[in-house]
This record gives structure tokens, C-alpha cells and sequence, in this order.
């Protein structure tokens, strides 16, 4: 089976999305020099029709050709940077967070 | 009984120079590592081939080889320094960097040579990077391993600005002292370093640095550097004059500077870098004879790296921009360009073939504008 592109979604409700928004990319920022790899970056959506409602999707992908993109995404789970980084989060929304993964099946370009 | 001494360059021993059996191995090891599915691409084996020529003077036909295991290439080079053996996986690291495509199965091999080799190297994790689609932390890995931790230890006095560096690249307003600076370059004379860099600014009609228009003065350092090795400044140009800067600089992390242009001249995995925008419109490291002029770029500024020994970027050209060109040539031991890159198309920077559409386009509007 090919490899295919892991996503994670969490959604959760927030008043300060600008504290969502620096915690992503000061992830990026430390994942852009550091050797764990996997992770290729995130998005994070604000719900026009439901204002408060946050979605952060979180993209993986395979390094290893062994190893598929969401084994990767396990791995960076378990890693405690990644733990800190979630205790961050849940210190600056309202109440808890959902998370759902997704396979990618198809993408652009 | 009489004694020889070691020749030496820079203060530092001469390597020996590898002999043909020793250039096959290694081209076999970095062949096998960068090659996908299908063997060598062209322009891997073009590219990788004028390399190993310009550098050794031996021909080696990249698409004709026998596989090499890292642990094979790994003895072939045990005799070589860290350095030596870096600069081995940055010429595996090119030859899949020239990919897209890049396969996750080139990249992870790649890495296992690079581990073979006792090489922990940013730009093979920039590599694998591009292989798993992660463009964007790629571009924030380069920058930040290759550009602002390198110009950390660079200091920026010979930049002659009193403005912030902090991004090499974004102006950080404007400094009329440094306009005026590099204005007064005119007056210089005819055949100085600093009136061929006026001049180039000039027959553009480039803003000077200083100019909130103009580039920053870190960034303006490699302008000089066109005028002394005589590259043009269109994108083939850009990609010669930083082949040759970043082989030029004595700490491998110069190679940034041409894995920047090959993403954003050949592949497209950069989109913009604050200083040059991504053109793919034409692949120009696929252009005809543009693997000669790279390597030629890179025969250069080896020559340089060994017998001048200082990342161009940390030079003070101000202080050399009344000596002629050929002085400053002279000063920084540039090579001159090899009959191949020549050959090639390699245009000087004030010939017309060395500019851009846009660049030739604003010098024919002045020429009629000025009878």
C-alpha cells in the first residue's frame, strides 16, 4: 500500500486565538531545527459560522520508507516536547480538546 | 640527505589530490545514494560528473557505474579529514536537492551515508525535509542553520551600516551614510572594484543599499563579489556567483547559499526568501551547459576557500573598492574561469547575455533615452 500522509485534527473552543497562533508556530520553529522529523506543519482554522470554535490540523509524513506517516505521528506523540507543548495548549482554551486522525487520500498538486 | 616540506596553502597542508581509482569510488558511493528508482537522472550525472572534473581534473561517467555501500565508501575515505568527507555529502546532498520529486527512499539512503561517513550535516535534514513535503520547515531549517547562525560569527562591521541586522535579508529602513557611501563609489576610478559595483547598480538601475529600496547591506556584500569572479545577474548568473561564495567560505554551512538557489531556480521547494523570489520558469540548472558553469563556480571558490580562506560575506570591500579589480582578484586569490564554463555561456557581469530580460529591457530604455 502506498505511504500516505497522516493528519490530526484537534478541535477545541478558545477566547484568545493569538496565543493559539504564536504556540503553533513557535512548534514549527522548534521542529524546523531539531531532528525529529515526520512533522510538516499545521494549520490552524477558525469556525466563521460558530465564532470561539478552533480547529489546529497537524500534517505528517513519511521519512522513513518503513514507517508510515502515522507510526511518525505516534512517535512525535510520545515525545515529552510534544506533551509540553499540549499542556500549553489546554492551559489556554476552554475545556478539553478533541482530537481525530485522518489518512490522506488525495491532495493537489 | 635533503628535506622537503609539505606545500602549503592557507597555513594548512595541502590534501593530497585524489588519483582515478579514488574519484571512481567515490563518484560509485555518491551515484548509488542519490540515485532513484530509475538510476541517475540526467542532470544528476551531468551535474555530479563536471563537478568531479572541475575539482580533479578526472572524467568519470556518472550514469555507468557500479553500486558502492556506505560502509564501502566510508573505508574508501577514512584517510580524508571531517571536512573533506562533509563536503562529499554536500555533493550527495546537490545531487538529490536537484530532484522533485525527491523520493523519502534517496533521502533516508543519502542520510545513511552521510551517518556511514561519520557526517552529521542541517542540509541533509533539509533534504529529507523536501522528500516528506515539508517545504516550509525546510526553508525555516535552512535559513536558520546556514544563514543567521553562520552570520552570528561573522559580525557585521564591514557592512558599514548603523541599521539592525538581525535579518540579513529585509532592509530595516533606510541609511542615507550608506547610500552616500556607495554613491561616492562613482567617482572612483575607471577599473576600481568600487566603480564596477556602481557602475553594475547603475546599468541596472538597481537601488543602492542605504535606499530603503535597496537591498540590505549584508546582502549587497555578494554584488562586489560579482564584479571580482565576473558573474551576470540573471538567475543563471546568481546561481554561478553563489556556487562560488558558498564553496569560498571555510565553514561547509556556505553550501546554504546553493541549496537556496536550487530551490529557488531549479526545483520550486522555496518559495520566497526575502531576497530572490522562486522562478521556475525556465529549470536552469538543466539549461545547456550549466553544469559546467556550477562547477566551475565551485572549482573557483574552492580555490579561494584554500588559499584565502574567509567567507566572502565577512570581507570589507569598502576598504578594497579603490584597488582595481584585478588587485582584489589578485588579494583574494580568485581563480580565473575555466575554458569549459566559458564554453558554456558563463557571461561577465557587463556583458549583455549576463542580465535579465527585465535588466536589458531598463538599459535599451536608458540608451534610447539618452540618444
Amino acid at each position: 500500500m502506498k505511504n500516505l500522509n497522516f493528519a490530526q485534527m484537534v478541535s477545541f473552543r478558545c477566547d484568545n486565538p493569538d496565543a493559539v497562533v504564536e504556540l503553533a508556530a513557535g512548534w514549527d520553529a522548534m521542529q524546523a531545527t531539531a531532528d525529529i522529523m515526520g512533522y510538516i506543519g499545521s494549520h490552524v482554522l477558525v469556525d466563521r459560522d460558530n465564532p470561539g470554535e478552533y480547529i489546529l490540523v497537524a500534517e505528517f509524513g513519511v521519512v522513513d520508507p518503513d514507517v508510515s506517516a502515522a507510526e511518525e505521528a505516534m512517535r512525535n506523540n510520545d515525545r515529552p516536547e510534544t506533551n509540553e507543548w499540549a499542556e500549553k495548549l489546554a492551559a489556554i482554551i476552554e475545556g478539553e480538546p478533541s482530537y481525530r486522525n485522518f489518512d490522506e487520500l488525495y491532495r493537489t498538486g | 640527505m635533503a628535506t622537503t616540506t609539505p606545500p602549503t596553502r592557507n597555513g594548512a597542508p595541502l590534501r593530497p589530490a585524489p588519483d582515478l581509482d579514488e574519484v571512481t569510488k567515490v563518484a560509485r558511493g555518491i551515484a548509488t545514494a542519490v540515485a532513484p528508482d530509475d538510476g541517475v537522472t540526467d542532470t544528476q550525472a551531468a551535474l555530479l560528473q563536471a563537478i568531479a572534473s572541475a575539482l580533479t581534473g578526472i572524467e568519470v561517467d556518472y550514469q555507468d557505474l557500479e553500486p558502492m555501500e556506505p560502509d564501502e565508501l566510508a573505508k574508501v575515505l577514512e584517510g580524508r579529514d571531517d571536512d573533506y568527507r562533509q563536503r562529499i555529502v554536500h555533493h550527495m546532498v546537490l545531487g538529490e536537492l536537484v530532484l522533485r520529486p525527491l523520493p523519502p527512499v534517496v533521502a533516508a539512503r543519502v542520510a545513511r551515508y552521510a551517518q556511514a561517513l561519520g557526517i552529521d550535516d542541517r542540509f541533509v535534514r533539509v533534504a529529507r525535509r523536501y522528500a516528506q513535503g515539508a517545504y516550509g520547515l525546510a526553508w525555516m531549517d535552512l535559513r536558520r542553520s546556514g544563514f543567521t547562525e553562520h552570520l552570528e560569527h561573522t559580525g557585521t562591521e564591514q557592512l558599514h551600516t548603523r541599521l539592525g541586522t538581525d535579518d540579513p535579508f529585509v532592509p530595516a529602513g533606510a541609511d542615507p551614510e550608506l547610500e552616500a557611501r556607495w554613491a561616492a563609489f562613482r567617482e572612483l576610478p575607471a577599473g576600481t572594484l568600487g566603480r564596477g559595483v556602481w557602475e553594475m547598480y547603475d546599468a541596472r538601475g538597481f537601488a543602492l543599499p542605504g535606499n530603503a529600496a535597496g537591498p540590505t547591506a549584508f546582502l549587497a556584500q555578494h554584488d562586489f563579489v560579482h564584479v571580482i569572479a565576473d558573474y551576470g545577474t540573471n538567475l543563471k548568473g546568481e546561481l554561478e556567483v553563489f556556487a562560488f561564495i558558498g564553496r569560498a567560505d571555510p565553514d561547509p554551512k556556505g553550501f546554504a547559499w546553493l541549496a537556496t538557489l536550487v530551490g529557488l531556480f531549479e526545483t520550486g521547494y522555496i518559495e520566497d526568501t526575502g531576497f530572490f523570489e522562486r522562478d521556475v520558469s525556465e529549470h536552469n540548472i538543466q539549461a545547456v551547459g550549466m553544469h559546467h558553469r556550477i562547477a566551475d563556480g565551485i572549482r573557483r571558490g574552492k580555490g579561494v576557500s584554500e588559499c584565502y580562506g574567509t567567507d566572502l560575506f565577512a570581507v570589507d570591500y569598502h576598504a578594497l573598492a579603490v584597488r582595481p579589480v584585478e588587485e582584489v582578484r589578485e588579494i583574494l586569490s580568485v581563480p580565473r574561469k575555466s575554458v569549459d564554463a566559458a564554453a558554456s555561456g558563463s557571461a561577465g557581469l557587463f556583458d549583455r547575455a549576463g542580465m535579465s530580460e527585465r535588466q536589458q529591457q531598463y538599459a535599451d530604455e536608458r540608451s534610447k533615452r539618452e540618444g
